[in-house]
């Protein structure tokens, strides 16, 4: 799973997400180190939906007005899994690393 | 061009995202914009366009590939770089090609970026404001003395106001004697554009009172010359021929106003000493923080003073900037179309190898692929020689500038990161433009039917034969639009050189000298001998201790103006006064309407005036008749009326040049000895004391200036002589024409031989695709002369669509520009017609070759072979 696809799972993790509040998620949190163009976003989602990871979410409750034209999208289970089976690859990587005294 | 892109993406894709990336797109070029401005949005707009390929790329040729990351592509760039080698000339040619469309449109850019789209760098430039005069809404952006005071008046309507003169200031005392460019201006002209000096402080009303000496802010240029640091200037005086400056302040090092070449401001007050022969000033505002532009014109209408305009700080006709953009795109497109052409030319010929290729394995993605960094090495390549090429044309280009911008605020014309960014965006566009053809063709190789034809029908599919058929079409009409450009300009440019002056300017120059101030005694002296030994010099018809009449006199207002011995009832007219040596009309050849030349020793009353004066006073004749300015003056008599005599800124300046204009026999016995034949020609616009010593003296031969020049150097080595060509002076007020002239012309030029060459390449490659079709005719009876005609059809077809597209392109955008046209229509017939011949003409040229080889196919030959 490359860096930018997790970011994408990290970011609908806590519930639906529109195209761009995924950029501006992802972008926040890692401080600006990650910035996904429109293209490089739509590109993994695209792939993530046809993998079945992602779904389009049902309407939004809370949308802002002007929201109507947006799609929102949301993990499913086996995207969920996949996301918690690369979080517990990363951590026995950083086990790793620790171990080798790469990490403090 | 967002949308453009999304068409590659496949159809059910762009109906899912399409939309939805639109939307994300402009959030996050907004993004771009708020945190990196310029560079920001630029470097998204690439990114996003990579992105897209990408993302099309995958989805059209890598079912199942993998997420997005990055991929090494190391075999790849090896096998793009063979099939580069593979090339040879052409790939050279190609990037030459696109390397010079791509630093045409970066000098193009950076120029209009520093003089136009990248307004003067003052704080709130929109709201600042200055003022026309109320009775010329059109004319220039200067207002008199009394309506500046009017202005003054009403107070409460604007923030600051200032009022700023164009003067010349002598320094002597530390340092080379020197004469700067500087500006009297009122004390609130720094607030007025929100500038505030980097050391020291700015004018206060109380500098401007009479003492001993001037406060001024210098820039920091001239700082650190004089004094080593601008620290170190503030509080210390210059001296000058006039009164010593006292520096209180040092402005930034990037400060200009009104151009870049004034180094000292000085304060002035337009009732004082300083402005004694002012007559009209620029007015600067700035709004209040609490009116709109609209509502400070609302306020300042009700008393009809001078109405606000916007200030713009650059040139007020931006058409010449779009008229040249505008080329340097159409020869970037013509330049793409040509590239695309030969890439798919090359893809076509190719198409054997694409399909063995894809037999050994090799998917359509990968052959893609490498086809994109090809063109990416290619439109690489070219971007580097492009921004070279640039690089050196800008720095040429920027000694040239000063003598011709030098009435705007130049900004630096340099390649500085936004003319980079829009350069690697051009290249971009290249890159997509020029590849993507390539890329469709080589997916869409049919696999089996390559591999079943034979050998000398590979020329290609019916599509890549349409495909360049556009291609050269568009060429043709790019080339044609360009070419009608370049010959609307060139007319233009030759009516405005060869206009008629009003005297014969052949071989006539101005010789001058720069007086330095401690050899402001030996004037006379200078002059005497100067003018005997010129005299002297072979090839020298006639000479004059005057200057030339390029520029015309700041007129005054005659305000009781007396004709015939009658007070006129409307007496107000601007009137300008000429003192001038007896031979004066002799020497430049003023054709005289009627009357006779002034004699030596003509009494001082006697006057000759100019056509205008006379018809508008005595459209009878006016020979004889008197007039006086105020009762004050002596009576003048009239002994001639002599041509108008058209001035540089005759037109320009809204003076309306000489117009009302009188000559003044120079009186042998001087007043003042240094006097003699002294034009001091900054003191009538308000400065302090600079010297010229002028004379016009007419040649043989321009040859001959040479020597002139030789000769008065020798007679006063201490002072900075010049020679120069009347006509070259006057040329000079039409070098920006005469550059965007030559700028278009050579596009023009440059498009109009991609596109032979374009219209060459498509002939020979169908002739060479024919060979087969082509001998079955010659087989069945088809003569030499019918096999050309049938060539040449094809190509002249393609010539007509392309140039008839073109002249309608032309005719389009030729409103655009009409206001930049002079002395031509922008829909003359003439050039519509030259141009459509010049077109087919040269494509019935290209097509010559190709068809002759047609006419000598041997169809044994090419049967046999099948």
């Amino acid at each position: 799973m490359t860096p930018q696809v997790f970011q994408i799972l990290l970011s609908l993790a806590d519930g639906p997400l529109h195209g761009y509040a995924v950029i501006a998620e992802i972008r926040e949190r890692t401080g600006g180190e990650m910035r996904l163009t429109a293209s490089t976003l739509y590109d993994a989602l695209a792939r993530l939906v046809d993998q079945k990871l992602i779904e389009q979410a049902p309407a939004v409750p809370d949308a802002a007005p002007g929201d109507a034209r947006r799609r929102y999208y949301q993990l499913t289970a086996a995207g969920r899994t996949a996301a918690e089976q690369e979080s517990a690859r990363l951590a026995r990587l950083l086990q790793m690393a620790r171990e080798k005294r790469f990490l403090a | 061009m967002y949308r453009l892109l999304l068409l590659l993406l496949p159809p059910q894709r762009r109906a899912m995202y399409g939309a939805e990336m639109t939307q994300v797109f402009g959030a996050v070029l907004a993004q771009a914009r708020r945190e990196g401005g310029w560079v920001g949005v630029l470097t998204a707009t690439a990114k996003e366009a990579f992105g897209i390929i990408r993302f099309a790329l995958r989805e059209r040729f890598g079912r199942g590939a993998r997420m997005p990351g990055p991929s090494p592509l190391g075999p790849e760039l090896l096998w793009a770089w063979r099939g580069i080698r593979a090339r040879g000339w052409t790939a050279a040619f190609t990037i030459g090609l696109l390397a010079l469309a791509v630093a045409a449109n970066g000098i193009v850019f950076s120029v209009a970026d520093a003089l136009v789209f990248n307004t003067v760098p003052y704080p709130g430039a929109d709201r600042i404001t200055t003022f026309v005069d109320a009775a010329r809404p059109n004319g220039p952006t200067s207002i008199s003395k009394a309506a500046f005071k009017e202005l003054a008046e009403q107070s409460d309507a604007l923030k600051y106001l200032a009022a700023y003169n164009g003067t010349a200031i002598f320094l002597t005392g530390e340092g080379a004697a020197e004469r700067v460019t500087a500006l009297n201006v009122t004390p609130q002209l720094m607030a007025v554009l929100g500038v505030r000096p980097e050391w020291g402080r700015s004018l206060s009303p109380s500098d401007i009172l009479p003492t001993d000496s001037d406060a001024v802010l210098v820039s920091a240029a001239l700082a650190t010359t004089r004094f080593g640091h601008p620290a170190a200037a503030v509080g210390r005086t210059l001296e000058t021929t006039d009164l010593p400056l006292r520096i209180i302040g040092v402005m930034p090092a990037d400060f200009r106003f009104p151009g870049g070449r004034e180094q000292i401001w000085r304060g002035f007050d337009l009732e004082g000493p300083l402005a004694k022969n002012v007559f009209a000033t620029t007015a600067l505002g700035r709004l209040r923080d609490d009116l709109t532009f609209q509502a400070t014109v609302a306020r300042l209408a009700t008393s009809g003073g001078p109405i606000p305009r916007p200030f713009e700080g650059r040139r007020s006709d931006p058409t010449r900037y779009w008229a040249l953009l505008g080329a340097a795109a159409c020869l970037l497109l013509t330049a793409c179309a040509n590239a695309a052409s030969v890439e798919l030319a090359m893809a076509v010929g190719r198409s054997r190898t694409y399909a063995i290729q894809r037999s050994l394995g090799a998917s359509k993605w990968l052959l893609a692929r490498v086809s994109l960094i090809e063109g990416a090495l290619i439109v690489g390549a070219a971007a580097l020689v492009g921004t070279g090429v640039a690089s050196l044309a800008l720095q040429l280009l920027a000694s040239a500038l000063p003598d011709l911008y030098r009435t705007i605020p130049v900004n630096p014309i340099d390649l500085d990161y936004r003319v980079i960014a829009f350069m690697v965006v051009v290249s971009v566009f290249v890159w997509v433009v020029t590849t993507i053809p390539v890329i469709l063709f080589a997916s869409a190789v049919p696999l089996v039917d390559v591999l079943k034809r034979a050998s000398h029908s590979q020329a290609g599919s019916a599509k890549g034969t349409w495909t360049r058929h556009i291609l050269t079409v568009t060429q043709m009409a790019l080339a044609t639009m360009l070419l009608v450009g370049s010959l609307l300009f060139t007319r233009t440019y030759l009516s405005r050189i060869n206009i008629e002056k009003g005297f014969d300017s052949t071989n006539l120059a101005e010789v001058s000298l720069t007086i330095p101030p401690q050899l402001f005694d030996q004037r006379p002296v200078v002059m005497t001998d100067l003018l005997g030994r010129l005299k002297a010099l072979p090839g020298v018809e006639a000479i004059m201790p005057t200057v030339p009449p390029q520029s015309a006199n700041v007129p005054s207002r005659s305000d009781s103006l007396e004709i015939d011995g009658v007070a006129l009832a409307t007496p107000k007219l601007l009137l300008s006064t000429k003192t001038v040596p007896w031979n004066y009309h002799d020497v430049l050849r003023i054709p005289l309407r009627s009357g006779r030349p002034f004699t030596i020793g003509e009494p001082p009353a006697h006057v000759i005036i100019s056509e205008h004066f006379a018809k508008k006073f005595w459209p009878d004749g006016a020979i004889g008749h008197t007039f006086r300015e105020s009762p004050a003056d002596r009576a003048l008599q009239v002994i001639g009326v002599a041509a108008h005599v058209r001035t540089i800124d005759d037109g320009r300046t809204g003076l309306e040049g000489d117009r009302f204009l009188y000559y003044v026999p120079e009186q042998p016995p001087r007043p003042r000895p240094s006097q003699a034949g002294i034009t001091r020609r900054t003191e009538t616009r308000g400065s302090s004391v600079t010297g010229y010593l002028s004379l016009t003296i007419r040649v043989d031969s321009p040859d001959r200036l040479n020597d002139v020049l030789d000769v008065a150097k020798s007679s006063a080595p201490k002072f900075q002589a010049s020679v120069a060509l009347v006509d070259h002076e006057y040329a000079k007020w039409e070098a920006d024409t005469l550059v965007q002239t030559q700028v278009i012309s050579s596009f023009g030029v440059l498009a109009f031989m991609m596109a032979i060459a374009g219209v060459y390449g498509v002939m020979a490659f169908l002739v060479a695709s024919r060979r087969r079709e082509l001998g079955v005719r010659i087989a069945l009876g088809a003569s030499h002369g019918d096999v050309v005609s049938l060539v040449l059809g094809s190509a002249t077809r393609l010539a007509l669509v392309g140039a008839g597209l073109g002249l309608i392109g032309a005719f389009v955008g030729a409103r655009y520009v009409e206001s930049q046209l002079s002395g031509v229509s922008p829909t003359d017939p003439l050039t519509y017609v030259t141009v459509s011949i010049v077109v087919i003409a040269g494509a019935t040229l290209a097509t010559w070759w190709p068809a002759r080889q047609a006419a000598r196919v041997d169809p044994a030959i090419t049967l046999r072979a099948e």
